[in-house]
């Protein structure tokens, strides 16, 4: 039994400790994931209020275009996370999952070893921004234009560092179902 | 002899005079300088334009990075991190000569402490100032006096849209590569853009009335080198690229003029022979006068928001205005004697 | 190890990371960092990383993503892409193949509203599959139809690629957009044609047409049109706005999504919990692209830095090839990129490398730029990255559909494009003659 299905049936018994023993990530997961989509209705109702405003009324809204810009890299590390932990990420399965059918111990190993590089990537992505982060924060970057608006940046830049570091720690979880499940093989498949 | 590998970098394509002058004259020009110093140093260029290495949004965080050891600065789009280099988009319809604008700011970047502190804090140091043709508007209906534009939807993204506050006209979002479409489907109305922007789009054909409403050219970036790069550089390479730097404005001066009156002469003869034909109006200097008054004073404004945050705006705006009046320039507007 | 080399063992790395199944922008982004480690230095690697991830996608133009992706997600849990279906079927019930020319044909009017590929294929994966799978199809034409016939939302206009191209080519995006559709139907004709050939030479491919009662269309002249009343709705707002010069083709998407919104409101289709499912699945789809994306900007921005693009050019350049040879060279070396690298990527590394050549031979920049558009589109479907392939694999209902599937789907359709190609090489009339 692999993680998202784990995760995504917690009426099997493993499912259900999974659950309890990781609930407050859930939680945060799930939360961000909810943030990101209301974050995309927002944008929805916000772009046609600035086209009724504008034909309509002969008001625009102005930093709509700015707003949209910083949301969309929001939305991606809001819901980056859960897409992992929901299996949606890209990948070719031409070649893995029939591995891993074939050959269960060695596959579950080569995975473990994708997942590790996927904490790895998104270490990167974390130490590269931080720095970034920092930036923002002290400069009081924003984006935008002084004297009709300006939407600071370092909100968005905070959420690429708790999105990266809540999809570590699913690459992580990952990383530990693959690994338990290669230790003990005979046991895992019972449960399956 | 030593090697210096330099990597060369712009978020837009070298079509665009800015771009195209590093790599027209710029590379070529130090290349020649360098070797005729007979010290044996070798200058290993790598060009990347186009965007192919950051896009508009980042270009001056790459060079200061070191992303690219060389590039075009889009100030025009770092508020945050050059706040007192927006002075110009702040004070429009000071003057029409963007060789003039480039060599009034190569000067102020140097005698103004806090604007060369604008560079030097971003780990950068500037090499030679950018600056295009000024602002005319594009229009699918005739544009007689600043009235015309009341409850008219203007293309005018980001500042410019500060530019249409007073006029009674709706601002509208977008950029050079949607305003064909937007004039095409009435979106828009029209366009407040550079002559030589507007040509490679051929808008024209969707907006035959051409306003020389000449609200100015500005200040939109510079050229500049990343300052740890810069630090590692022999001392009479430096000096090369310092005097470069400043052909590198001259140039693209009459490289900006040429393309202007390029624009403006097809406009004329294609124009003519266009259905609907293109009319050129030119307005006088008191239509003028009706629309930079109509204006809110935006530079106050700035002053006033810049001041707040303890930076020294009011003093460079008087440098700024002062350094073109010495020049000879009769500002539109005086902006800075109404603070 | 020179940078040239560094670039190319970059790609073999990265098609191997890909085909082991490592998920693809972790491939991409550990790759680019270590290869940018190893050209530059770590540090540098690590910013260009940030750079990416922070700035490479902070557009308004991405905007468009997640707002087409929600407009067919609303769409599909309201019925109304049922609905369009069993009209479209109705429309072609005379003809064997209907369904699968059904879903070419309401691609490209979908086509007419947004300009972004991936839109077309996220909205018709779940409004055409599931219902050419409860007709009978195989799941691989199912779901190959749909990647294919999504490459027809960036030839006919508008199209994000062709304003892309139009900027760097300095022609008209007006004249492009006009250039884009004789093309576009014909792409839409021919995907027909092979359907129905299809039908007769490999029914084994698509799938038998089921025979089963409770399946055949059982509309009549009234309520076809009943059901057509809720998508032309939708169409005529979209195409309304968009020509009416109401809204932009950005703000399309959103004007959609809302209309799509009210309607399933106005259907009672929609609660508050199918509303929420939408909002996930639509964060689900959108998140994976776009980090796909991000991730392939990085990758392009390592590869430029090798100055691998730029060799390939001077070679091509080197060889003094006549215009029909460079042609054949170019779009030989862009389907190539097409299967590596993402669309605006490719158009960002060659055609101002190319250009010049193009405008040395007198080519028509035009026709020149809707050449490169289509064997640029190709690479949309090509495996290993064709961005369509895996849209349509994240907005797919039925996980149990794999990769490989689609990509099998698709490859009649690549050899109906490329016949395509030929034509427009030859006959330079067929894409010109509307602007000319
Ligand atoms: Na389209
Ligand atoms: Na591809």
């Amino acid at each position: 039994m692999d993680t998202n299905s784990t995760l995504q049936k917690p009426a099997s018994a493993t499912g259900c400790r999974v659950k309890q023993r990781l609930s407050p990530l859930h939680y945060l997961i799930d939360g961000m994931n909810g943030i990101g989509s209301l974050l995309i209705f927002v944008m929805m109702l916000l772009i046609c209020a600035d086209v009724a405003s504008r034909s309509l009324l002969s008001k625009p809204i102005y930093g709509v275009a700015e707003f949209v810009s910083l949301s969309i890299v929001a939305i991606v590390f809001l819901q980056l996370a859960s897409t992992l932990r929901h299996n949606r990420m890209a990948r070719a399965d031409i070649f893995l999952d029939s591995f891993i059918g074939l050959c269960p111990r060695l596959g579950r190993l080569l995975r473990t070893l994708f997942s590790v590089g996927g904490l790895a990537a998104c270490l990167i992505v974390l130490d590269a921004t931080l720095p970034m982060f920092q930036n923002a924060w002290h400069e009081n970057d924003y984006v935008g234009v002084q004297g009709l608006f300006t939407l600071p940046t370092w909100p968005v830049r905070l959420v690429v560092l708790v999105g990266a570091a809540a999809t570590i720690i699913q690459y992580g979880l990952h990383v530990y179902d693959d690994v338990r499940a290669c230790i003990a093989p005979a046991k895992s498949q019972q449960e399956e | 002899g030593e090697t210096f590998r330099l990597t060369v970098g712009a978020s837009h394509p070298q079509v665009l005079p800015w771009v195209g002058v590093i790599s027209n004259h710029f590379i070529p020009e130090v290349t020649r300088r360098v070797e005729a110093l007979g010290k044996g140093y070798n200058i290993q260029w790598q060009e990347a334009y186009g965007g192919q290495l950051y896009k508009a949004n980042a270009t001056l965080s790459s060079v200061a990075d070191g992303i690219v050891d060389i590039g075009w600065v889009f100030s025009n789009l770092e508020g945050a991190k050059q706040p007192l280099s927006q002075v110009t988009i702040y004070t429009p319809a000071v003057t029409d000569d963007p060789a003039l604008m480039m060599e009034v700011f190569n000067e102020l970047n140097e005698t103004v402490p806090a604007l060369k502190a604008e560079w030097e804090q971003n780990n950068l140091v500037f090499l030679g100032a950018c600056s295009g043709d000024t602002y005319h508007m594009f229009t699918t209906f005739p544009l007689n006096s600043v009235e015309d534009l009341d409850g008219r939807r203007i293309s005018a993204p980001g500042v410019l849209a500060s530019w249409m506050r007073g006029t009674g006209s709706v601002a509208v979002n977008g950029a050079l590569t949607t305003y064909y479409t937007d004039l095409q489907t009435g979106l828009s109305e029209g366009a407040l853009s550079l002559t030589s922007g507007v040509m490679g789009i051929k808008l024209h054909e969707v907006a035959p009335y051409v306003t020389k409403v000449n609200l100015g050219s500005t200040y939109f970036g510079a050229l500049a080198i990343n300052k740890d790069t810069w630090g590692r550089l022999p001392e009479d390479v430096r000096q090369i690229m310092k005097e470069v730097g400043r052909e590198y404005s001259r140039k693209l001066g009459e490289a900006v003029m040429a393309n202007y009156h390029n624009g403006m002469k097809t406009l004329a003869e294609e124009g003519a022979r266009a259905t609907p034909p293109v009319q050129i109006l030119d307005w006088s200097r008191e239509q003028r006068l009706a629309w930079i008054n109509a204006m809110p004073n935006i530079a106050a404004e700035w002053v006033k928001e810049n001041e707040a945050k303890g930076l020294p705006a009011r003093e460079v705006l008087s440098a700024y205005m002062n350094a073109m009046r010495e020049q000879g320039v009769e500002p539109l507007r005086n902006w800075d004697r109404e603070l | 190890m020179t940078a040239i080399e560094i670039g190319s063992l970059s790609i073999v790395l990265m098609l191997a990371a890909i085909f082991f199944g490592m998920h693809i922008g972790v491939a991409l982004i550990l790759i680019s960092f270590s290869s940018l480690a190893i050209l530059r230095n770590p540090e540098i690697a690590s910013r260009m990383v940030g750079a990416a991830v922070n700035d490479s996608i902070s557009e308004y133009l991405f905007g468009v993503v997640p707002l087409f992706v929600l407009m067919g997600m609303l769409v599909s849990v309201c019925g109304v892409g049922r609905d369009t279906f069993d009209v479209a079927e109705w429309l072609l019930r005379k003809i064997r193949g209907g369904l699968g020319m059904a879903t070419v044909g309401s691609n490209a009017a979908f086509a007419a509203i947004t300009g972004v590929s991936i839109a077309s294929a996220a909205v018709f994966t779940k409004v055409a599959v599931p219902e050419m799978m409860r007709h009978g199809h195989t799941a691989r034409f199912s779901v190959g139809v749909v990647a294919a016939s999504s490459i027809l939302g960036m030839l006919i206009p508008p199209s994000l690629l062709l304003i892309v191209y139009g900027v760097l080519a300095e022609e008209s995006i007006g004249s492009l957009f006009i250039a884009g559709v004789v093309p576009g139907a014909l792409l839409a004709l021919s995907f027909c044609v092979l359907i129905a050939l299809m039908t007769r030479l490999w029914p084994g491919f698509i799938g038998q047409a089921s025979t089963d009662e409770s399946l055949r269309n059982k509309e009549t002249l009234a309520s076809a049109s009943r059901k057509a009343v809720p998508i032309v709705l939708l169409i005529l707002l979209v195409l309304g706005g968009l020509y009416g010069g109401i809204f932009t083709p950005i703000e399309a998407g959103a004007v959609g999504a809302f209309g799509a919104f009210c309607l399933a409101l106005a259907l009672r289709r929609l609660t508050l919990a199918s509303l929420w499912k939408v909002l996930v699945e639509t964060g689900h789809v959108s998140v994976a692209v776009l980090f796909l994306i991000m991730a392939a900007s990085l990758y392009s921005r390592m590869l430029a830095m090798t100055g691998l693009p730029a060799g390939v050019a001077d070679l091509m350049n080197s060889y003094g090839l006549g215009p029909y040879q460079f042609l054949l060279v170019y779009i030989a070396v862009l389907l190539l990129l097409g299967c590596i690298l993402d669309s605006v990527s490719i158009l960002l590394i060659l055609v101002p490398i190319v250009l010049p050549i193009a405008q040395a031979f007198g080519m028509d920049l035009i026709w020149f730029g809707v050449i490169t558009i289509i064997a640029v589109e190709i690479g949309l479907i090509t495996p290993p990255f064709g961005i369509s392939v895996y849209t349509v694999k994240a907005a797919l209902d039925d996980q149990s559909i794999g990769i490989k599937e689609i990509f099998i789907g698709v490859t009649p359709f690549i050899g109906c494009m490329l016949l395509l190609l030929a034509l427009l090489v030859a006959v330079p009339g067929l894409t010109t003659f509307l602007i000319r």
